[in-house]
């Protein structure tokens, strides 16, 4: 009795652990590529701000 | 805002740290929570501040007896100090604060802290940039083993420390991997209590910070989601990476066990305060998935890696277990971490432009194995103990062992 109950207990957990695994994977890529997105898009903004008020600068009469 | 209890070398530092901030609007409230050392001789000797008997509080929020207020003006800042009955909580300590506070936000943070010099400019200018911001979250990031110079790092490598590097490499990953993408929804539900700007009417509006709450970081911020959303009015809390603000880790295991029950704790506290709002449609994205995702990922994940363990004991005991299958998928698993955490140190260097060693990348691959191997496990079952230990656990403001900041 006591090694079917454990039996049930590896195969439901395994079923349980491999969905919520997969759950888990999806999202954290999913996280960790937005994040990275993120982070290009933030240092491209800058780069194109500096080149601004480099040119701004540079280029005003005054 | 700078509570201080018993921290009165580290807070020094730490409030020499602030007057180095570009941003200049800004006044300093020091709040002694009855420390027993010297710690308010140290700042009043510092700083040249002398008693302010006449000062009048408005107690807008609950806090133990404010005994004596102490003002001065230092390299061009107001500052104000407040000695205050020992409350036993930050929580505490910040609500007497925002009593004396004159400006429309504040800053929480803590005593042995180094405000990045940028830092308040990045708050300042997501807090302009949108209406409606209440709260703005910083990236809160490991000073042990960096070296400052004007409140800016000029160098870090890591191998000086193994607690604090392992801490280095998951609060990176923490912070740049879900953290950005929360906020993109608006549904960040920690605006950490080491580094976070909030408005104080706001604050004050929901009752101020919750003394009894270990977790009052999270609590603050669960409830003002709940707040404004209640009131259907319009609010933002934000989180902003460029500012940032260094920590020091639990450089121990007892420390670091102390902090994760502690977290774990508030955790625990926090969730089944809010309990309405889970699959709350009407809480949004926070009620439908965040509540949902920080109880299956964060809160049972100490409870599920000892079923797993449990289980791979069971497999063998009923020799069922497919060891090879097993190793493989184990192994497949470290990988996986370690990528993910090389890819956010490797995201967040690119954009700050620091430069990164091949011994750095050499040393993520060593402290990613340790990490998956022993540190997970430590933490999982010190989190684990803490749903046993809650009572144990009465929150003392207690300070773990401090290490010097190496700054010129």
């Amino acid at each position: 009795m006591f090694d079917h109950i454990l039996f049930l207990y590896v195969v439901y957990f395994n079923i349980f652990i491999a969905i919520y695994l997969v759950i888990y994977t999806a999202f954290l890529m999913i996280n960790m590529i937005y994040g990275a997105l993120h982070i290009l898009r933030s240092v491209r903004l800058e780069r194109l701000h500096n080149v601004l008020e480099h040119d701004f600068f540079i280029r005003s009469p005054s | 805002m700078i509570p201080l209890f018993n921290e009165g070398k580290s807070g020094l530092q730490t409030i020499d740290n602030v007057l180095k901030q570009k941003y200049r609007l800004f006044e300093i409230i020091i709040v002694d929570d009855g420390s027993t050392d010297d710690t308010k001789q140290l700042v009043i000797d510092r700083y040249g501040l002398t008693l302010d008997a006449d000062r009048p509080i408005r107690y807008q929020l609950p806090c133990q007896e404010i005994k004596e207020v102490y003002s001065g003006r230092y390299d061009g800042r107001d500052f104000t100090l407040i000695s205050k009955v020992n409350g036993r909580t930050k929580a505490d300590a910040v609500n007497a604060g925002i009593n004396v506070c004159n400006f429309p936000y504040f800053v929480n943070m803590d005593g042995d802290e180094i405000l990045q010099q940028d830092a308040l400019i990045w708050a300042a200018r997501a807090i302009v940039e949108e209406d409606h911001v209440i709260g703005v979250g910083g990236n809160l990031r490991i000073s042990n083993g960096v070296h400052f110079k004007d409140a800016m790092p000029t160098s870090f490598h890591f191998g000086q420390n193994l607690l604090p590097d392992i801490q280095t490499l998951e609060y990176g990953r923490n912070f740049a991997g879900a953290r950005i993408l929360h906020n993109a929804w608006n549904a960040n539900l920690i605006i950490s209590g080491g580094y976070g700007v909030f408005k104080k009417s706001a604050v004050i509006e929901v009752g101020g910070f919750d003394t009894t709450s270990m977790g009052e970081d999270m609590e603050i911020t669960i409830r003002l989601h709940k707040h404004f959303m209640d009131k259907k009015e319009p609010y933002v809390m934000k989180y902003v990476e460029d500012s940032v603000c260094w920590t020091q880790a639990p450089h121990t295991f007892g420390d670091l066990r102390r902090q994760r029950q502690r977290w774990q704790c508030g955790l625990v506290q926090t969730i089944s305060k809010y309990k309405s709002m889970i699959l709350n449609p009407k809480y949004g994205v926070i009620g439908m998935f965040m509540f949902p995702y920080m109880i299956m990922y964060e809160l049972i994940t100490p409870v599920l890696m000892l079923m797993g363990w449990l289980c791979i004991a069971a497999s063998f005991y009923l020799d069922v277990a497919n060891f090879p299958f097993i190793l493989f998928l184990y192994l497949l698993y470290v990988m996986f971490s370690i990528v993910l955490t090389m890819l956010s140190y490797l995201a967040n260097c690119y954009r700050r432009r620091e430069r990164v060693s091949l011994f750095d990348l050499f040393m993520i691959i060593g402290l990613g194995l340790f990490e998956a191997f022993v540190y997970r496990t430590f933490v999982a079952f010190v989190s684990f103990a803490a749903f046993f230990k809650k009572k144990k656990l009465k929150k003392v403001w207690k300070s773990p062992t401090r290490v010097d900041v190496k700054a010129d």
